[in-house]
């Protein structure tokens, strides 16, 4: 909670000075030695803040779940809000299926909010993706999670995105973070 | 001078095959005969030297002191013990083990002994570190010096005076709390070294030593592209996700232990040392959730950059499902 506090806090410094992000960067070693959690905000006008708070690297590719990923809209004057968020990952084959070597796990990055409505895209998508909208007022936020998992096979490890799109009123903007699991830890990569 | 320099490379080409023997034959023993092994594997942690190894607050280094792993030959040899040394920078040698374990303590009985197939020498295994307890048949092999235990009966010690009282316990026994068997081959497109075998998780009461094997000796570094990952799952409070889960990283810098718990990685209070086919976690049951059942599974993956013919596999034990551990 403090942490999306300050993540907030910094996200609407940024709406104030516009500026891209990110912004923050707060060690975190709950994901995984070397990790650290960014925000990604985005002044929306009139006061109003859209933010992403995710990690930089998820580590070690043990499988597990990491929980601690927000999308968060801020409405400055009690507007209503409709916040979408779509998240989906490069390791993919053609056919949709996950790249093998990844694990074959199931869900890799998933809408971990009961508040929040829910779709993915079919699974003969080769890009498959999580799309979740949630409606509020003053602040809504939408929480997500993400396998800490790669294929061997791809050097460059696997990349997560995760893009909000708010709508404020008349008004909207959107943000996109990435985080990547890597293929290997090996000094250049830490 | 010719013929003595021809007689000279005999003699290595001998050896080199002699030596080459032992070291096929060490997979079987591994599998087999471990608890010479877990003793070994019970000293202190030494920090590599050769790798870049650091020490923080959920990381453990490869520890460079050698685990043993014990060949069949060994029973036909009782005054000696043949082994397989391998750590990060002494890749492979085969070496005779200490003759004596002074600080074996009795054990208790193991309530499942490793597979075990006749005339291999493997049935005479354990499965415990202080493995000499009455699982052991007397008369079987076990090294010299090696005395203590319930069933010090034989002729060396009659007349003896009893021990006097120490004020020192000795160190709690591990007993086996699973040991679960894996079939060899189903690893898919793999080496050998991710083909999972077997999971041992024993327990002295408070730290659990989880033991896994191997089909094929582990590197001490994969090869560049190649990554490898072994794991084991504590599931305490749902059926979906584990709570718990020991993990190692392998890759062309070496390997790497970590303890995920429910908040997340966690410190690693424990030890993680790596020798031949097996891979040993200890940590406090604490670490784990506490001293209380637990439904485990165990993975092997692995996978590389191969180009063009990427190779990934793995394993899992048990194949479907998870087994029971009751420390």
């Amino acid at each position: 909670m403090t942490r999306v506090l300050t993540g907030l806090l910094a996200a609407a410094v940024a709406g104030a000075l516009f500026v891209a992000a990110p912004l923050v960067a707060a060690p975190k070693g709950a994901a995984g030695y070397n990790t650290s959690d960014l925000t990604y905000a985005e002044g929306c006008g009139d006061g109003n803040v859209l933010a992403i708070n995710a990690p930089e690297k998820l580590w070690p590719p043990n499988h597990k779940y990491y929980e601690d990923i927000h999308a968060v809209a801020t409405g400055a004057e009690g507007e209503a809000i409709t916040l979408t968020t779509t998240g989906w990952h490069d390791q993919y084959a053609e056919d949709g299926t996950e790249l093998n070597g990844s694990g074959n796990t199931t869900r890799d990055i998933y809408v971990d909010d009961h508040e929040a409505d829910w779709i993915t895209t079919d699974d003969d998508d080769p890009d498959p993706q999580v799309i979740a909208v949630e409606h509020g007022t003053g602040e809504v936020q939408t929480d997500w999670a993400a396998r800490a998992e790669r294929s061997g096979r791809d050097m460059e490890g696997r990349t997560y995105q995760l893009r909000a799109d708010a709508q404020f009123g008349d008004d909207s903007c959107s943000v996109t973070a990435a985080f990547t699991v890597p293929h290997d830890m090996r000094p250049s990569k830490r | 001078m010719s013929r003595r320099i021809c007689r000279i490379a005999a003699v290595a080409a001998l050896a080199v095959l002699s030596t080459g023997c032992v070291t096929q034959s060490l997979p079987e023993g591994a599998l087999e005969d471990r608890s010479e092994d877990l003793g070994v594997a019970a000293a202190p942690l030494h920090v590599g030297e050769a790798r870049r190894v650091v020490l923080d607050d959920h990381r453990a280094p490869v520890q460079r002191q050698p685990i043993r792993v014990t060949a069949a030959e060994a029973s036909e040899a009782p005054s000696e013990r043949v082994g397989l040394v391998r750590d990060a920078s002494d890749r492979r040698g085969v070496v005779e083990t200490p003759a004596s374990e002074p600080d074996k303590a009795p054990a208790a009985t193991p309530e499942r002994r490793p597979r075990a197939e006749p005339g291999t020498g493997a049935e005479r295994g354990t499965g415990s570190e202080q493995g000499t307890g009455s699982a052991t048949p007397r008369g079987a092999n076990r090294p010299r010096g090696d005395r203590s235990g319930a069933d010090r009966t034989d002729g060396d010690d009659k007349g003896a005076q009893p021990a006097p009282a120490t004020p020192t316990p000795p160190a709690p026994a591990y007993r086996t709390a699973a040991d679960v068997s894996d079939p060899e081959g189903d690893r898919g497109r793999a080496p050998a070294y991710a083909d999972l075998r077997r999971v041992l998780i024993e327990s002295d009461g408070a730290n659990a030593r989880v033991s896994i094997v191997v089909a094929g000796r582990l590197p001490a570094t994969l090869a560049e592209g190649e990554v490898q990952g072994i794991g084991v799952d504590f599931y305490r409070t749902n059926d979906r996700e584990s709570d718990y889960q020991l993990f190692a990283d392998g890759g062309s810098t070496g390997w790497e232990a970590y303890l995920h718990t429910p908040s997340g990685i966690g410190r690693f209070e424990g030890s993680f040392r790596m020798g031949g086919q097996m891979l040993v976690f200890e940590v406090p049951w604490s670490s784990l959730g506490g001293r209380k059942a637990a439904d485990v599974s165990a993975f092997v993956d692995w996978s590389a950059q191969d180009r063009p013919f990427n190779r990934t596999g793995g394993d899992r034990a048990p194949d479907q499902g998870r087994f029971r551990v009751l420390p």
